[in-house]
């Protein structure tokens, strides 16, 4: 099962833990019901209501995986970091190593000056 | 159509519906208190659209799922039913033959006049199992007829995000 950080926030504060829990369950639930209705095999006895029947359950199927999928992008939305307004914070894999140039100042380094 | 298909196949596949309608209810009841809980604490309802679209699936499993279960009900009450006309058309050498009953093969003590009476009685007891069999079966159509496009639409609002 694919992990969800607790720790995901939002541009509104950090996302609840009970819903990233909820939200991880629906996730692999819906997909699991997807499988479990294509392992059923019925027969109604009659061919036109059956072929009507085979269609739904295959369309049925496609409606959960479709919430699973959707319910997966909630959740890479949620624990996908923000942007944010402040210039010294960076979310690159180098944003340790930038530092407000000079000291204390809010811009950084003239790129012309480099 | 009596005495074909498989009653039990069409039943365990509308217990699994309605059992995972009652799943999707489950999560929807999860997500609800999470989403409470969240607002309680000052945080965002994230799962909103989510709710609204399990609800709605489970809704649309349950329906299919009860008509398959009314129909497998009636098709055994309908089979029982058969067998019972059967042991009644056998005392006046009449057999039962799919959805109509006709006259055993070879001769008969049974008084004729009788006998016709008696096939035409059991004809429409027979003919009031088939009605209901397949009333059953225009049900399942009718909710399937209604049913695909509404999850379709489900699919498609879960893949465009709306």
């Amino acid at each position: 099962m694919t992990g969800y950080g607790t720790d995901a926030a939002t541009a509104d504060g950090p996302v609840d833990p009970a819903t990233l829990r909820a939200l991880t369950r629906a996730r692999r639930v819906t997909r699991d019901l997807a499988d479990d209705l294509l392992t059923h095999l019925p027969d109604l006895g009659d061919i036109g209501t059956q072929r009507q029947l085979d269609t739904w359950v295959e369309q049925a199927a496609d409606t959960l995986r479709a919430l699973s999928d959707a319910i997966e992008e909630r959740l890479l939305d949620v624990t996908r970091p923000q942007p944010t307004d402040d210039p010294r914070i960076h979310r690159s894999p180098t944003a340790s190593l930038r530092r407000p140039w000079p000291p204390g100042a809010s811009g950084g380094p003239d790129p012309d000056r480099s | 159509m009596m005495g074909l298909g498989d009653p039990g196949s069409t039943s365990a596949l509308g217990g699994a519906l309605r059992q995972q309608a009652i799943t999707l209810t489950d999560l929807v009841v999860d997500l609800t208190e999470a989403a409470e809980r969240a607002r309680r604490g000052g945080r965002m309802d994230l799962s909103v659209r989510e709710r609204e679209l399990l609800s709605s699936t489970a809704r649309q499993l349950d329906a299919v799922g009860a008509a398959l279960q009314s129909f497998t009900a009636t098709v055994l009450a309908g089979s029982a039913r058969i067998r019972a006309l059967a042991d009644n058309a056998a005392r006046s050498d009449l057999v039962i033959e799919g959805s109509v009953v006709v006259e055993a093969r070879g001769p008969s003590r049974v008084d004729p006049v009788d006998r016709l009476r008696e096939r035409e009685r059991l004809q429409e007891l027979l003919n009031r199992v088939s009605a209901a069999e397949g009333k059953e079966l225009a049900r399942i159509a009718r909710e399937l007829g209604r049913s695909g496009p509404a999850l379709a639409a489900l699919s498609e609002r879960a893949r465009l995000g709306s």
